[in-house]
């Protein structure tokens, strides 16, 4: 709500609104980071980054769309970055590996269900899991993911449409079909 | 692409710890950040550029003529001490040199509504004296409109992202006195107030006054009452809440005014419309209400209500009771089934009693002693007073149940309202 008053006034310096707009959209920021790259002290250093450039560059920032959309992006750009400079696809979550080393679903709170989700979208492709997440967790259009991602809307709707089948077949259990 | 709702529905139910040190530090960085860049770069400008005007003997003599007539004018627009607190034309007279501010608004609905439970609207409002108005309007948090009002196009708009739509009509005076909440203040009555004295409300020194019986032009309840609360340090407003009633009280109403910004700075981007190519834009007529038809307008909106009620009138003029209790009498179509009625006579109808509405208010605030009785009257009570308002000395304006019209004498008004009185 208000986002674009709460924007205004933190072009006029204001800590308060700032706050205001940390406290509505950081957990989902932290959701959505830790998601992409299974690793929770890299998120909160996304989400650090991202609320510090935010903060830095308010005074010349124009709100065309929604804030929460200009943000998630902004998360998932940072991610993309971090995923690249890894050099490497994070590899799926096993079980072995989820003895191992901490990983979203231990990080990330939810019943039975939701822990499953979690494990499955963490075995889809970095790039269908991006799309997947900005699509339907941030409540993004695949128009608007494209043009804010830099890509074509056919590449964003492939990437939905294989990430979300792949979804839906591991979460029914023949994911390994 | 259809979206699987199972899966959306997993995904809300998503959550995560927070480290409340993680998120004091996070914020702590932001907010430094913050702090240096709306500070910094306005401060070397203006430093620079300071330095560069007192360089010169004529622009010191200028820039000093400027500062004295700004402090003149501030002088004159406070025109006291800030900490005062002042009421009735005093306050009107301050809050008028502002010009430009925002604030919040926030309808709540309570009563037989169609989905059953009660409904909020919030919008935030931008006023600027020479910008215009621009109102965005939230319904379960999605922006549901953005209204323009823009002087200097002459136009306003009203843009639907939803049905992606914008409907343009000329612009009058009106439409941005209406969004404007110091006519609220101007029109709280001096003689009915009654001190609520003072409290803290969000941290803030406030002090306040409720004053009922209210007639505000364009809002449309019965049984107003307005509370005012003025921030102590500022002696502006800070709180204003309208409560009101329709259909008989069946619909409680509430219109809360807060989180005001008095000092908001001009930014004309915020006045500029910004439509997507894809939206149809439309052009509507103004409709403004014409004090010279408002009494046609009246009679007009009555007679539709009668004749499609069966020959009853609305329990108050209200624009919201007579819409309200409108619906509850399954509206009737002399000599044709409801089920025939298009969707544009359903139009037309609401059009005349939201118009008849609006011209009662206007006739309500131009003249004294006005009385309505449609709660015990009825089409075929033709001898019986309907409405009354005094037109000149001694003189009133009189609408019958019937609809006609005549100018009778204090005395024979009088006599005629002891025979309703004492059948």
């Amino acid at each position: 709500m208000e986002d674009r008053y709460l924007v205004l006034q933190c072009k006029r310096g204001c800590g308060d609104a700032l706050a205001q707009i940390y406290a509505k959209y950081r957990k989902d920021l932290l959701i959505l980071a830790t998601v992409l790259l299974c690793d929770r002290a890299v998120a909160e250093d996304i989400v650090h980054d991202v609320f510090v450039h935010f903060a830095e560059t308010v005074p010349t920032f124009r709100l065309t769309g929604s804030l929460k959309g200009f943000l998630l992006t902004c998360v998932a750009n940072r991610a993309r970055n971090h995923n690249k400079a890894r050099r490497s696809v994070i590899p799926p979550l096993t079980n072995s590996a989820a003895e191992d080393k901490k990983g979203p679903v231990e990080h990330l709170l939810g019943n039975e269900q939701v822990q499953r989700l979690v494990q499955a979208l963490n075995q889809l492709p970095y790039e269908q899991r991006e799309t997947v997440m900005l699509q339907m967790y941030g409540g993004m259009s695949l128009r608007g993911i494209a043009k804010k991602l830099g890509l074509s809307p056919n590449t964003v709707m492939s990437r939905y449409r294989y990430g979300l089948g792949k979804l839906k077949n591991l979460l029914n259990g023949d994911g390994d079909r | 692409m259809k979206r699987d709702k199972r899966i959306i529905n997993l995904m809300r139910q998503l959550d995560i710890d927070i480290d409340p040190g993680m998120d004091q530090q996070i914020l702590d960085s932001a907010q430094e950040r913050l702090t240096i860049a709306t500070n910094t770069p306005s401060a070397v400008s203006q430093s620079g550029a300071w330095r560069i005007i007192m360089k010169s003997p004529l622009t010191k003599l200028a820039v000093a003529t400027v500062m004295a007539i700004t402090v003149t004018a501030l002088f004159h627009q406070i025109g006291r001490p800030i900490d005062q607190v002042v009421w009735g034309d005093e306050l009107s007279a301050r809050l008028k040199t502002i010009p430009c501010f925002s604030y919040r608004m926030v309808t709540e609905f309570d009563g037989p509504l169609p989905e059953g439970k009660p409904v909020r609207v919030e919008a935030r409002i931008y006023y600027s004296e020479t910008l215009g108005v621009r109102k965005d309007m939230y319904e379960r948090d999605r922006l549901v409109m953005t209204y323009y009002s823009i002087p200097r196009d002459k136009i306003c708009l009203v843009v639907t992202p939803h049905s992606k739509k914008v409907l343009r009509r000329p612009y009058s005076s009106g439409s941005a006195e209406k969004e404007d909440p110091r006519r609220l203040v101007s029109e709280f009555p001096l003689e009915d107030q009654e001190p609520l004295g003072e409290t803290i409300l969000d941290g803030i020194e406030v002090v306040g006054r409720k004053a009922g019986g209210m007639r505000i032009k364009n809002y449309q309840t019965d049984d107003t009452e307005a509370c005012l609360w003025l921030d102590k340090a500022t002696g502006l407003p800070h709180l204003i809440e309208i409560r009101g009633t329709a259909a008989q009280e069946s619909m409680q109403i509430k219109t809360t005014f807060d989180r005001f910004d008095w000092a908001l700075p001009v930014d004309p981007l915020l006045f500029e419309p910004n439509i997507p190519a894809d939206y149809q834009v439309e052009d509507r007529k103004a409709s403004v209400v014409n004090p010279e038809l408002a009494e046609e307008q009246l009679l007009a909106g009555l007679r539709v209500f009668s004749q499609r009620t069966g020959g009853i009138y609305p329990s108050s003029l209200s624009g919201m009771t007579m819409v309200l209790e409108f619906g509850q009498h399954k509206p009737k179509k002399l000599g044709e089934d409801t089920s025939k009625n298009t969707v544009e006579d359903v139009k037309t109808t609401f059009l005349a009693l939201t118009r008849a509405s609006r011209a009662y208010a206007t006739l309500a605030q131009k003249h004294a002693d006005v009385a309505y009785y449609g709660k015990s009257i009825k089409a075929t009570d033709t001898k019986s007073i309907l409405l009354r308002w005094q037109s000149a000395e001694n003189q009133y304006r009189v609408i019958f149940g019937d609809l006609r019209v005549e100018e009778l004498s204090a005395e024979h008004l009088a006599e005629l309202e002891m025979v309703i009185q004492n059948p």
